[in-house]
């Protein structure tokens, strides 16, 4: 708890400059050097949020991680032709990387080569066969798409999940445009969330020989097709799959969208990419647990354990990173368990009122021990989309009664307290009658004889 | 020689031999200690030394209520309530006694010489109690055979801190002060029969022998017509003292009033006030009314008390006998109903030969003391017949409860051997007598003090077995003044008039020669049954090599220092729950199950986890928090008391629990056998005990060679392999094998998917393209 504690403040400390959580050396992969060209507007804007990019093409050699520490706190895949991982690098360090708590952007494209696809896989991603696009003859951009129908406009009030924790979208000052590779989601992953998806009317197609007639159906089509998804590994690491490099491009940053028959319009495509490398790069909807705190009510320091039936006070205290700051956490469905194999209660935690000072959302519950001893585990297990996951475990034991904690007196018993008492009386009386009083030796001789 | 001079002799003599007893009773106890160490042996006595330790770090209120958080996680166990604190009270007594005279003995050591200490003890409690039986010389031998015999010495090596260590003597002890107060009638030793009682009931659970042999003795009494002032006042008080202070042990509680087993005690108490009563009554008025007032209360009593029993026998008032109580009946009951009791192999029936070789010549003494008690026939000795009939029923029942037959076996043979000497060597002293007339009165008159000296030096009365050859036998009758030297003399005369061969030098010296030959014989038998089987300390194995020198093999240790030092504080390790007690004792790490067998469920679960496949496997790991499991594989040095041998047992016991996860037969070929090599079945590969154990066994061999030399199995060259686990730790020889439990992997796949990634294989074409 105190360590938490102080790895918070640290956090804070560090965050005056850093608009990251994880940190700011980037590392940026491009087929050629040449490319950098293409995507100007997304290097100021990284800069901007005071990353540390480090572009490199997809020969030179370079290193994830050095003696188990990462080398780099991002990863930025734009090399949708890369054949082969630059020397030094491969799909399991890249996974590694994420393991020790990197995050990574990838971006494909109709051309998206092997090595980046199998990466993919292993995320429950698959992209769709090689030199595809995602087309659609009722949804293209009239200007960026007209000969092939393959840019399309993506709505994001229809087409974009409503999770704003990673894309809000009163913040997309218009639709999106879209021109790649499409993929789908292995549903059964409940770590990965599709965050857009194409048009209904949208299909999955070779774009090079458009002309040749479709002889069999599409593998994916409509809604299935997720043109970009999110992963928050169970360490938190976050990643990031786009289905076309070229949304990323300048030229789509500044072109206007127009589907046929709407209007003219900006596109959202600068605000979504910023909204989602923050996200990716941890610069907003990262929760921390600032303390935990557990005693009897009326106390203050946490006992070595419970005892039955105890009335117990239960708080923990959450944190929001975004803006570079921690800010107090708001929620109303933060809950509590008492888990001993099988949950004994589940309460939901009520938050305390914010003011001014607050730094952290405090939520707190008071709740009386099951009749159940053993070793409980209190358990916050707060996962949300979007969100950090928080899993907050505290071991604590719950003691029977001691011997002497029983009361020693209890009224169901008076009259075992009445017989044991009159027995001794009796006891008593008969000896002293026995020996002193009324019976006359005499009487008991005749008797025996 | 005077009677004086003779007695005093005896009194010197009697208490060096005693303490001679003891001082071999105890060192022939100390083997372990010399080869090995001064350890803690085997299983319970770790959980026992644990428990002391706590009490003598915390005190005795911490201890009575303690609540251990560290076994049956996450159940946690109610130490306090759910021990005999007998022997934890002792030790920690005798440790804060000498500590007080600033001996700064250390805990592990007053536990580990508790047992041997104590066995002198009963050597000498052995001693008494045969004394009130015959007397003081049958008592001597009664405490030498106890003192060394290997069926005691098993329970009670120096390290084998168990209950039963004390509980032996403590039981000798009470059946001691029980004749004693039906001897006197005293109520003084009727109540330190109880205390005794009490003590007893604290220290073992094998105190419902005495709840019910003690009754049976006084039902016995009453059948045979004996009722008498001496058994009322005995028995009610032992009764009414002793069954109150038992209630006062948390563990055994309402039990004396509500279960079977405890019923015996209750009743004969009853049956002996109505006795008493009616005694009474029979003083006070005319035969011929009380005849009929007898009848009509006999009737009225039986029928009340027969519903009475019935009605709360029904109404769950009285609890039925327990499992284990019938096991002791029907041998083949466990086996199908309680498989964990029947999967301990101490409470597996004895074999036949144990008995010789636990008791070696005792055992053919035995019945013929037996016989010796049958023909004086007072009222300890029925207690002895009882005590010896029971005794060996249940012996032949359970091979633990040979160490309740030991006593009376030393006792009755004891008797034996000391009639036996008696006869050959009472009449070498009248022989002594007539050649040296002036001391012949005196010693016919003290028969008893010469009978102790000549028995216990044999070499001397042979000698003067020699020396009197030569002299008449008629001659001593006429020199003879008491009653008892009479009828010796009679005899004697007898004899010589038919020349019966027993009197004959040849044949005295013949039989006295072949008990001092069984003498030696028994004393060689115990001294190298204890060396060789029974000090062994079990957590240290020692081994001969092809040249002769010894190996000793010490994974166990190996493994639990590993856990102590290299696992976080709360670690919870898995494993089968005969290793329980030691790596809380030794490893400190938190267990789900234990020795202490309370939880059939929870053991269940763990069998669950080690018997199915790895996938339903990791759900039971998870859900229970483990970290770390950890096996006994003795394949590489074919120890055979490896998992997979005890294997089948968690089998049957998750089955009883889980009858649709675990199935025994699918571990079985089709031909019914039990293998692990190429004809293993499908399930048995599968299960996670086989994989942890057999977990790159073969490469240790290289191609294809693998051999598991405890079930003698050419192993497949393809070894199993392991994704929800991984190997953390293996000891020198195999022995201990621990596996740490993965984290769920960090992308949402199965580990068997991550697992084939890290070894390089990467996802082909994926499932979701083909839907």
């Amino acid at each position: 708890m105190r360590a938490s504690i102080l790895l918070s403040t640290l956090a804070m400390a560090l965050v005056a400059q850093a608009t990251s959580l994880t940190g700011l050396r980037t590392l940026v992969l491009l087929d050629t050097l040449d490319d950098v060209l293409i995507y100007t507007e997304l290097w100021s804007d990284l800069e901007g949020r005071h990353f540390n990019l480090t572009l490199n093409d997809v020969s030179t050699p370079v290193s994830l991680t050095k003696y188990d520490r990462r080398l780099y706190d991002h990863l930025i895949f734009l090399a949708p032709n890369m054949k082969e991982y630059p020397k030094g690098m491969n799909a399991k360090e890249v996974i590694g990387f994420m393991a020790e708590g990197g995050n990574v952007i990838l971006a494909g494209s109709s051309e998206l080569a092997n090595p980046l696809r199998e990466l993919s896989r292993e995320f429950d991603v698959e992209f769709d066969n090689r030199y595809t696009s995602v087309l659609d003859h009722f949804n293209y951009d009239k200007e960026l798409g007209q000969a092939k129908h393959d840019t399309i406009v993506v709505n994001p009030s229809s087409h974009m999940s409503k999770i704003d924790a990673i894309v809000p979208q009163d913040k997309l000052p218009g639709p999106i445009l879209f021109r790649g590779i499409g993929h789908s989601v292995n549903p059964k992953n409940s770590l990965l969330t599709p965050i857009l998806w194409a048009p209904q009317e949208a299909y999955s197609w070779e774009s090079v020989n458009l002309d040749e007639s479709a002889d069999q159906d599409p593998l994916i089509a409509g809604k299935d097709i997720s043109l970009v998804s999110v992963m928050q590994a169970r360490n938190n690491a976050r990643i990031a799959f786009l289905g076309s490099t070229d949304m990323l491009s300048d030229a789509f940053f500044s072109a206007p969208a127009k589907k046929q028959g709407d209007k003219e319009t900006v596109n959202g495509n600068r605000k979504f990419i910023e909204e989602l490398t923050k996200w990716t790069f941890q610069e907003k909807s990262a929760l921390d647990v600032v303390a935990v705190q557990h005693h009897m009510v009326g106390e203050e320091e946490a006992p070595a354990h419970y005892r039955i039936k105890d009335n117990m006070t239960y708080t923990i205290s959450l944190a929001e990173y975004h803006e570079g700051e921690w800010h107090p956490f708001s929620a109303d469905d933060v809950q509590l368990e008492l888990i001993m194999l099988d949950p004994y209660v589940r309460k939901t935690l009520e938050q305390l009122e914010l003011n001014d000072q607050s730094t952290v959302g405090t939520f707190t519950t008071t709740l009386q021990l099951p009749d159940q001893y053993g070793v409980f585990k209190f358990m916050v297990n707060y996962k949300r989309p979007g969100l950090t996951y928080i899993e907050s475990v505290t071991t604590v034991g719950i003691h029977p009664f001691r011997h002497d904690q029983y009361p020693r007196f209890i009224s169901q018993a008076k009259p075992y307290y009445t017989s044991a008492a009159s027995m001794g009386v009796g006891l008593l009386i008969f000896s002293f009658v026995y020996l002193w009083g009324g019976l006359d030796s005499s009487v008991k001789t005749t008797k025996k004889a | 020689m005077s009677t004086e001079s003779s007695s005093t002799v005896a009194r010197v003599l009697k208490p060096t031999i005693l303490i001679l007893i003891a001082i071999v009773a105890i060192s022939s106890r100390l083997f372990s200690i010399i080869r090995f160490e001064s350890v803690i042996h085997e299983f319970d006595p770790w959980f026992n030394y644990r428990t002391t330790q706590h009490l003598v770090k915390n005190g005795f209120y911490d201890f009575w209520n303690w609540f251990d958080e560290k076994s049956w996680y996450p159940l946690g166990r109610v130490v306090g309530g759910t021990v005999y604190p007998g022997i934890m009270v002792t030790s920690a007594l005798i440790h804060n006694v000498l500590h007080f005279f600033n001996f700064p003995v250390d805990i592990r050591n007053v536990c580990v010489f508790l047992a041997p200490m104590f066995s002198g003890l009963t050597a000498f409690s052995a001693y008494l109690l045969t004394k009130e039986l015959k007397d003081s010389s049958a008592g001597l031998l009664a405490a030498a055979f106890l003192g060394v015999a290997p069926g005691y010495i098993s329970r009670s090596v120096a390290g084998s801190y168990d209950n039963e260590g004390i509980a032996i003597f403590l039981l000798v002890f009470t059946f001691y002060l029980w004749i004693k107060a039906v001897k006197t009638g005293s109520a003084f030793f009727g109540l330190l029969t109880a205390l005794f009682y009490f003590y007893m009931v604290s220290a073992w659970g094998g105190y419902v022998f005495i709840t019910n042999l003690v009754p049976l003795h006084a039902f016995t009494l009453l059948l045979m017509g004996r009722y008498s002032n001496r058994l009322y006042v005995s028995y009610s008080t032992f009764c009414a003292v002793g069954t109150l202070l038992s209630m006062q042990i948390p563990f055994v509680g309402f039990q004396p009033t509500r279960t079977s087993e405890h019923m015996a005690a209750l009743g004969v108490f009853g049956l002996l006030q109505l006795y008493a009563f009616a005694e009474l009554v029979r003083g006070y008025i005319p035969p011929k009314q009380f005849r009929t007032l007898l009848r009509g209360g006999v009737v009225a009593v039986a029928v009340i008390a027969s519903f009475g029993l019935t009605i709360l026998s029904f109404s769950g008032v009285i609890a039925p006998f327990t499992g284990r109580f019938y096991s002791l009946y029907d041998t083949g009951y466990a086996k199908i109903h309680i498989p964990i009791i029947a999967s301990v192999s101490e409470h597996q029936p004895t074999a036949w030969t144990s008995f010789f070789f636990d008791l070696q010549m005792l055992i053919f003494l035995f019945p013929a003391g037996v016989y010796l008690c049958f023909k004086e026939l007072k009222d300890e000795h029925v207690f002895i017949i009882l005590y010896s009939v029971f005794a060996s029923y249940f012996a032949g029942v359970m091979v633990r409860l040979m160490l309740t037959l030991t006593p009376v076996v030393c006792v009755s043979a004891a008797i034996a051997y000391s009639t036996l000497l008696d006869t050959y060597l009472e009449t070498s002293e009248h022989v002594l007598a007539s050649t040296k007339p002036a001391i012949a009165a005196a010693a016919t008159s003290a028969p008893t003090v010469i009978e102790a000296t000549t028995s216990d030096s044999k070499a001397t009365g042979k000698k003067t077995a020699a020396k009197a050859a030569a002299a008449a036998a008629a001659a001593a009758a006429a020199k003879s003044t008491d009653a008892e030297a009479k009828a010796h003399a009679k005899s004697a005369a007898s004899s010589e008039k038919k020349r019966f061969p027993i009197f004959n030098l040849d044949s005295r010296l013949l039989v006295i020669l072949q008990l001092t030959w069984f003498l030696f014989m028994f004393a060689w038998h115990c001294t190298y049954v204890t060396s060789g089987s029974y000090s062994s300390p079990s957590i240290v194995l020692a081994s001969r090599q092809q040249d002769g020198s010894q190996m000793i093999i010490d994974d166990f240790r190996e493994a639990y220092y590993w856990l102590r030092k290299n696992t976080k504080e709360d670690a919870k390790v898995m494993s089968w729950w005969d290793y329980g007690y030691q790596m809380a004792g030794m490893a400190n790490v938190t267990t789900l199950v234990d020795n202490n067998t309370w939880n059939n469920t929870h053991i269940a679960t763990v069998g669950k986890a080690m018997s199915t496949s790895e996938e339903v496997s990791y759900k039971v790991l998870r859900h229970h928090d483990v970290d770390y499991v950890l096996i006994l594989f003795g394949g590489v040095i074919g120890y055979s008391g490896d998992d997979i041998n005890k294997f089948l047992w968690m089998i049957r016991i998750a089955e009883g629990v889980y009858p649709n996860d675990v199935k025994e037969t699918n571990f079985f070929t089709p031909r019914g056998e039990y293998k692990v090599d190429h004809d293993a079945t499908k399930t048995m590969r599968e299960s996670l005990m086989y994989k942890m154990s057999y977990y790159r066994f073969a490469e240790l061999y290289g191609s294809g060679n693998a051999v598991d030399h405890v079930r003698n199995a050419r192993m497949p060259a393809e070894g199993p392999t392991l994704s929800v686990l991984e190997e953390a730790y293996t000891t020198e020889n195999w022995l201990v094998r621990i596996y740490k439990v993965k984290d769920l992997d960090i992308l949402g796949r199965d580990l068997k998917d991550s697992t084939a990634f890290d070894k390089g294989r990467v996802r082909k074409v994926s499932s979701l393209k083909k839907k």
